[in-house]
């Protein structure tokens, strides 16, 4: 006898391990309990916190039990989640170019009840723009963070007699003042892991509404203004003007590009302050230091970008912020946080908490937490016109890739203006 | 909780599963008659593991060579554009270029300093050698981000007049040098190089290990027969010594050059491909994450593939040699 009976013993061994594949619980429930899982790139130690206090308030709204997911990475594995078929219920994208990459398996918000034509009346005018494609709306603002803002730290700034400029010329001027005082005057940081260079793409945005205007900026994102046209060679050269004329930041361009965005910022309020002038959006007050954060109406000043003569007759905002889409609509829990998530009911606990502003004009300016970010609120609601970050807008290839390199080669010294813009627009997919 | 509970039934059910079915098909051949039988159990037993290597490995690879014919979505053929495209790009041919760099020095690298360890470590007692050997082997336990994440205070650099974080730049200014932007200085690939460092410091316990334990199965008598002929110590390592530890001297360097070709981490982390440290690797993973092109990325892949096979054929030939002296 070769074995005692072993097919007795494999029958019952296959018999045993389908009894226990069956007893894998899958973890969901499913009805009127069904858990959301919200996945974004919401990060950052105080941020994370608010976006808990945001989760409890749509738990206590909604009665649905919400988990928040965050990801430094997110932009990353939010791809390979979807592709393997392991998408979250509800994803926060920080860019509706990606979100509209993903739109086949996201659902169209006309498709389900979550208060579309509502958010219509009450979003700032052209945000809902940026996630629409062929005439469907594939995701809506949860937030929303003004970039076109000069941060300064109040007290030192004060004292050694500046004032703030409100014209370009007179920030050129401001900024000759400081260097004659033998002092820094701005701080500048590109460095952000492997996203190393978006800020530089802000700042030329920025500078692209303020001398080319609104028309022609949107010419630029759609892909039908070159890189390597006048109109936007002359935006960077403005920007070049800043960053990179000798003197102007510490360490000049090598040090702009190794420095990273949130220490820059901090570094305004080193005593001595290492400089005077930070541009940067408004969720920036998260990095200042924590005296700073509790005393920001004291401790830190801000104003506007300031347009630039003959170009742009007006004051544009340039922002960016968090969009929501659906992806399974199946759970009619998702769909009932999504359309809490959207309306202009949630987040007032996130935007009392500053750095971040409603998307809906709606929202009472008198609820946010400082004077600062009443102020920046103000400012936002009477600017003549607001733009979407356009590198968020552009294709990956672009906005996420060449674009970030090209600035990054250019302010570092590698390369200059001439070979970096023709370059950007090759990377351009047909 | 419940995690944990999934998996280890997982475990179980998917351990018992495939014993079960070893079993079942084992009896079922035990009924055929002898001859059939001894003709048939080899590929019952060969048989999974082939449908399994075929079916996640040998597919995957023959559908990612397609799809590099295909456009972006995958969808419309393109013909050879994918490939044309990517090895008419500056960056790209750049990537390749660092590439081949990484696979040149790396594995050089990590043999050197991995046979000066080992050889120096021999001198020593061996309690102190077993220390000194402990000491290098630990940075084998580090993940590559990790590591690269520790690297990048050593490299760290602040402009003139704030106070310098990194290490190589307070080294350097202890001199009364200027901070240098080290990671930014593409300069001879200086940058690159200084990644590669990274990794050959990773990989250099790895390399210690076995090459020590080559060098101590050398047999005493052949180093002694050296000496009474009168070589130097120096001759008798490179002319005794290192002939007898060859094979293993090329087994280190092919699995670090293997390893070398998907290299990819470091250079995410460190640099993100800029200042002209990009690899075909993180190439890779900016195409198909970032870029959503399906077709490039392959492409890309395919071309990677298409290297390893020289170095593969090379290991199996060694391999076969080794076989066939034992």
């Amino acid at each position: 006898m070769r074995s005692r009976n072993p097919l007795r013993l494999g029958a019952l061994v296959f018999a045993g391990s389908l009894v226990l594949s069956g007893c894998l619980g899958t973890g969901e429930e499913s009805g009127a309990n069904q858990p959301v899982e919200i996945f974004g790139g919401i990060t950052g130690t105080a941020e994370a916190g608010l976006v808990k206090q945001a989760v409890a308030e749509i738990k206590e709204a909604t009665g649905v039990n919400v988990t928040y997911q965050p990801s430094r990475d997110f932009t990353t594995l939010i791809s390979s989640k979807v592709r393997g078929g392991d998408a979250p219920d509800i994803a926060l994208f920080p860019q509706p170019g990606l979100l509209l990459d993903m739109s086949e398996d996201i659902t169209p918000l006309g498709d389900v009840d979550v208060g579309l034509d509502e958010i219509r009346q009450t979003l700032i005018p052209g945000l809902l723009d940026s996630a629409t494609k062929d005439g469907k709306v594939y995701g809506a603002p949860i937030d929303q963070a003004p970039k076109s803002l000069v941060w300064y730290p109040k007290k030192a700034f004060e004292q050694a007699g500046y004032e703030v400029p409100t014209t370009h010329q007179e920030l050129l001027d401001l900024t000759e003042q400081i260097k004659q005082d033998g002092k820094t005057p701005w701080c500048i940081g590109l460095e952000s892991g492997p996203d190393t260079g978006w800020p530089a793409t802000d700042w030329l945005e920025d500078y692209v509404l303020r001398t080319a205007g609104p028309e022609a900026y949107d010419q630029w994102v759609a892909g039908k203004l070159e890189f390597s046209s006048p109109q936007i060679t002359e935006a960077a050269e403005t920007v070049g003007e800043i960053m990179l004329t000798p003197g102007n930041v510490q360490g000049g361009g090598q040090a702009i590009v190794s420095t990273s965005y949130g220490d820059s910022a901090a570094q305004m309020f080193e005593n001595p302050p290492a400089c005077y002038l930070h541009r940067q959006a408004s969720f920036i007050t998260t990095f200042f230091p924590d005296n700073v954060q509790q005393n920001l109406d004291e401790e830190a000043g801000v104003f506007v970008l300031p347009p630039v003569e003959g170009g742009y007759d007006g004051t544009p905002i340039l922002g960016s912020g968090n969009f929501a889409a659906l992806f399974n609509s199946d759970n009619e829990n998702a769909v009932k946080v999504m359309e809490y998530l959207i309306s202009d009911k949630f987040g007032t606990p996130r935007y009392e908490a500053g750095g971040v502003l409603s998307p809906h004009t709606t929202f009472d300016v008198d609820k946010y937490p400082d004077e600062t970010t009443k102020e920046i609120a103000r400012q936002v609601n009477e600017a003549d016109v607001y733009r979407f970050d356009g590198s968020d807008l552009m294709p990956a290839e672009v906005g996420t890739g060449a674009f970030w390199t090209g600035m990054v080669d250019w302010v570092s010294g590698q390369k200059d203006l001439k070979t970096v813009l023709p370059e950007i627009d090759e990377s351009w997919p047909s | 909780m419940l995690k944990a509970i999934n998996a280890l039934l997982a475990i179980l059910a998917g351990v018992g599963g495939g014993f079960a079915l070893y079993l079942i098909l084992n009896w079922l051949v035990e009924r055929l008659p002898g001859r059939w039988e001894d003709r048939l159990k080899p590929y019952i037993f060969i048989g999974p593991a082939i449908v399994f290597v075929t079916a996640f490995l040998v597919y995957p690879a023959l559908r990612t060579a397609y799809l590099s014919f295909f456009d972006d979505e995958g969808e419309k053929f393109v013909g050879l554009a994918n490939y044309v495209e990517l090895l008419s790009e500056s960056d790209f041919l750049n990537a390749l270029f660092n590439n081949l760099l990484w696979l040149i020095v790396v594995p050089a690298g990590v043999v050197i300093a991995g046979l000066i360890v080992a050889v120096l470590a021999d001198q020593l007692g061996t309690r102190s050698e077993n220390a000194v050997k402990s000491f290098i082997f630990l940075p084998m336990a580090i993940s590559f981000v990790g590591a690269s994440t520790i690297w990048r205070f050593v490299y760290a650099y602040q402009p003139e007049g704030r106070p310098q974080i990194g290490l190589l730049n307070a080294v350097w200014t202890l001199f009364g040098a200027n901070p240098v932007a080290w990671i930014q200085i593409d300069t001879a690939r200086l940058n690159s190089l200084l990644l590669m460092v990274i990794m050959i410091w990773l990989q250099t316990g790895f390399a210690m290990v076995l090459l020590s334990a080559a060098i101590k199965n050398v047999p005493v008598e052949t180093l002694e027969a050296a000496r009474i002929d009168g070589a130097s110590d120096v001759q008798i390592f490179f002319q005794v010594v290192v002939p007898q530890i060859w094979s293993t001297v090329i087994t280190v360097f092919v699995t670090v050059l293997i390893l070398t070709l998907k290299i990819f981490d470091i250079i995410y982390v460190m640099t993100g491909g800029e200042f002209n440290t990009d690899v075909i690797g993180n190439r890779f993973i900016t195409e198909l994450i970032n870029f959503n092109n399906d077709g490039r990325a392959s492409a890309i892949v395919v071309m990677l593939l298409i290297a390893v096979i020289p170095v593969m054929v090379y290991q199996v030939r060694q391999f076969r040699q080794m076989e066939a002296t034992r």
